[in-house]
């Protein structure tokens, strides 16, 4: 499942053994997945939160800053956990092996982009009327 | 066909609450207006004539660009002048400088049949000279004689165009008349039975096609020289209104319309009777552009009695029925000596009441958004590059020829704001703001707000109760958001095709569905 999940990776250090590092690639896919899931449902749910809370009474409110795509920033923190997550697995388990540091990093950011993808359609889903037009800026 | 004859200050006054009720769509397809006033620069008519020069700039503009839901601005007035230069036109059946005197021609009666001292049986000499270009100084019996005179007339504007018309009008099917005036003034009193009389005399076939009626305003106001002091307009002598006099005269014109009608000499198949007990306090001023009084409720009272004898005729009335209305009885007014007013209280005998107030509701609810929130979006020079901060403009207003922001457009928008912040709020603040002894709530009066230099708008906190009075916890900012979000789910295909037209459109249509979840859902769930 983590091969299928985590496509790209290929095995840093030709020595590793290949039942460990299969082992470690699923777990890693596991973790992915979870962190994307769950943080987009967050932004989907903070977002949603927001623009109910985003009122219009006055004629320049609809021309202010439209604060709730900031939630969308939520998707770094799966980058951050996915990367650090990695690295550290990497490390305790693959000890003396070659560094993973780039590697870890491409799986942050993978779940950054994949978050930050899911995130954007539950956005898009759960936009108010009102406010259609202002969360489609990347549509 | 349908044709209004208004007279003197108090016909002025209920012209107005007509063309208020056209703007909200309660009035027929085309309306004829006939207005009579010898007072020659009275301030009634001055504001009528620059609320009908709005009128028509706001039908030209929005009339039958709304939809087929939304008939406001819908008639059409034919004012009986130069169609070229349409503007009210005030008929007076004398000319500033004549006097009784000159125009019976009184220097020469001894060389006639009818001898002088019969003129000075019926008249005061006082009668005879006091010119009549300030009109009939409440006076009927001098009005009376004045428009008598109406045959000779026949072949000028606008007598001439108002034959013609009404011919016309009954060869092809029936035709309305509803003339309305005081009958404890000078004007109306001589106007109502006389007009009435001659313009039933007009069609010379198929008269049974005509009908005619009229709404007589008893007393309403008195002048507030008089509460202060306890005497009439002491230094202004001569000939003046005066209002100790209005029960008396109105007693008077009474008897003598129950005469006629005795004797069969009655043109009218149904009169309506509207007055106040309360009486509302009025500057005092003899004539002229001085006599400018605000709105009252029986001008609305009497503008929906003629808009519902255009919209059912006689039906359900007998032959020359006379109509009138009190309070209810079931109800404790604010104070013993108040009368109140509310929407129960309002006499109708062919609009549905909820539905007629739901219209209204419709269109001040329409012009309240407008000009709290949409009218300052609107005037944002950066609004089609933005257009994506607002759905339904961009959904609809976006590209060539669909902008807003065009010179026509905004011109569209700069006279629909004109007529609501100069006339219309300002017009049910009068009917809510003057009253001394009537408590009206037909609108929530605390939500009219002052913009300066006589204009007013509505607070759009009171959204939920705009024709109720505040309620704990109706006051609320959050309101409009409910309201802007209903005017983004219009879909697209609802309401007028382009231009402001189909901008006032999605407002009607977003109150439409404000006003059914706001109003009439909860207050279903209330009465469950």
């Amino acid at each position: 499942m983590g091969k299928a999940i985590l496509f790209w990776l290929n095995k840093p250090d030709g020595n590793l053994a290949d039942d460990l590092w299969t082992e470690y690639t699923d777990l890693m896919g596991i973790v992915c997945v979870a962190c994307v899931v769950v943080f987009a449902v967050m932004i989907w749910a903070m977002y949603r939160h927001s623009t109910n809370n985003l009122l219009i009474r006055r004629a320049p409110d609809p021309f202010g800053p439209y604060t709730p795509l900031y939630w969308l920033l939520l998707a770094i923190v799966p980058c951050v956990i996915v990367a650090g997550v990695a690295w550290y697995l990497y490390d305790q388990r693959f000890q003396g092996a070659n560094s993973f540091a780039g590697g870890s990093a491409v799986m942050g950011v993978y779940c950054l982009v994949l978050t930050l993808l899911l995130g954007y359609a539950a956005i898009l889903a759960a936009t108010p009327l009102k406010f259609k037009y202002r969360a489609r800026i990347w549509v | 066909m349908y044709n209004v004859i208004l007279a003197g200050g108090s016909g002025l006054r209920v012209l107005e609450s007509i063309i208020h009720c056209c703007a909200m769509g309660l009035g027929p397809r085309v309306m004829r207006l006939f207005v009579i006033d010898p007072d020659h620069s009275n301030g009634n008519a001055t504001r009528a004539s620059r609320l009908v020069s709005k009128y028509l700039e706001c039908q030209k503009a929005y009339g039958g660009k709304l939809g087929k839901d939304a008939n406001w601005f819908g008639t059409e007035l034919d004012l009986l002048g130069d169609p070229t230069k349409p503007e009210l036109m005030v008929w007076s059946p004398v000319k500033p400088n004549d006097t009784l005197g000159s125009i019976i021609d009184y220097d020469n009666l001894a060389s006639t049949n009818t001898p002088p001292e019969v003129a000075d049986l019926l008249f005061t000499r006082e009668e005879r000279q006091v010119p009549l270009g300030g009109g009939f100084r409440g006076h009927p019996a001098i009005g009376a004689a004045s428009m008598s005179q109406i045959p000779f007339f026949e072949n000028e504007r606008p007598w001439s165009e108002f034959i013609q018309r009404i011919r016309g009008d009954v060869d092809q099917g029936p035709s309305y008349v509803f003339i309305v005036g005081s009958v404890f003034g000078g004007t109306g009193a001589s106007t109502l039975h006389p007009v009435g009389r001659y313009v039933q005399s007009i069609p010379e076939r198929n008269h049974d096609r005509l009908k005619i009626a009229f709404n007589a305003l008893v007393p309403y106001f008195r002048f507030s020289e008089e509460k202060k002091t306890g005497k009439g307009p002491s230094d202004a002598g001569g000939l003046v209104a005066r209002s100790e006099n209005f029960s008396l005269a109105t007693k008077a014109a009474v008897e003598f319309y129950a005469y006629l009608k005795e004797n069969h000499d009655w043109p009218f198949a149904m009169s309506h009777w509207v007055g106040d007990s309360g009486l509302m306090d009025v500057d005092w001023a003899p004539h002229g552009a001085g006599q400018e009084n605000p709105a009252h409720f029986v001008d609305v009272l009497s503008a929906l009695a003629c808009l519902e004898f255009f919209a059912a005729g006689t039906t359900g009335v007998a032959d020359g029925a006379s109509l009138y209305s009190g309070p209810r009885g079931n109800v404790v007014p604010p104070a013993p000596e108040f009368n109140l007013l509310e929407w129960p209280d309002v006499p109708l005998r062919a609009y549905d009441r909820s539905t007629l107030q739901r219209e209204m509701l419709r269109f001040y609810m329409s012009g309240a958004a407008h000009l709290g929130f949409y009218e300052e979006v609107l005037q944002r020079t950066d609004l089609d590059k933005r257009s994506k901060n607002i759905t339904w403009y961009h959904e609809r207003f976006r590209g060539p020829g669909k902008s807003l922001r065009t010179a026509e457009a905004q011109h569209d928008l700069k006279v629909l704001t004109e007529y609501l912040e100069g006339y219309y709020f300002p017009w049910w603040q009068q009917i809510h703001g003057t009253q001394t002894s009537t408590v009206v709530r037909l609108v929530n009066a605390a939500g009219l707000v002052p913009r300066g230099n006589g204009k007013y708008q509505v607070d759009l906190q009171r959204l939920t109760n705009l024709f109720a009075a505040d309620r704990p916890g109706d006051v609320n900012a959050d309101h409009f958001d409910r309201f802007y979000t209903d005017v983004d789910n219009v879909k697209v295909d609802e309401g007028g095709s382009a231009g402001a037209g189909a901008y006032f459109s999605l407002l009607a249509h977003g109150a439409s569905r404000f006003i059914e979840r706001e109003y009439l859902r909860k207050a279903e769930a209330a009465h469950a």
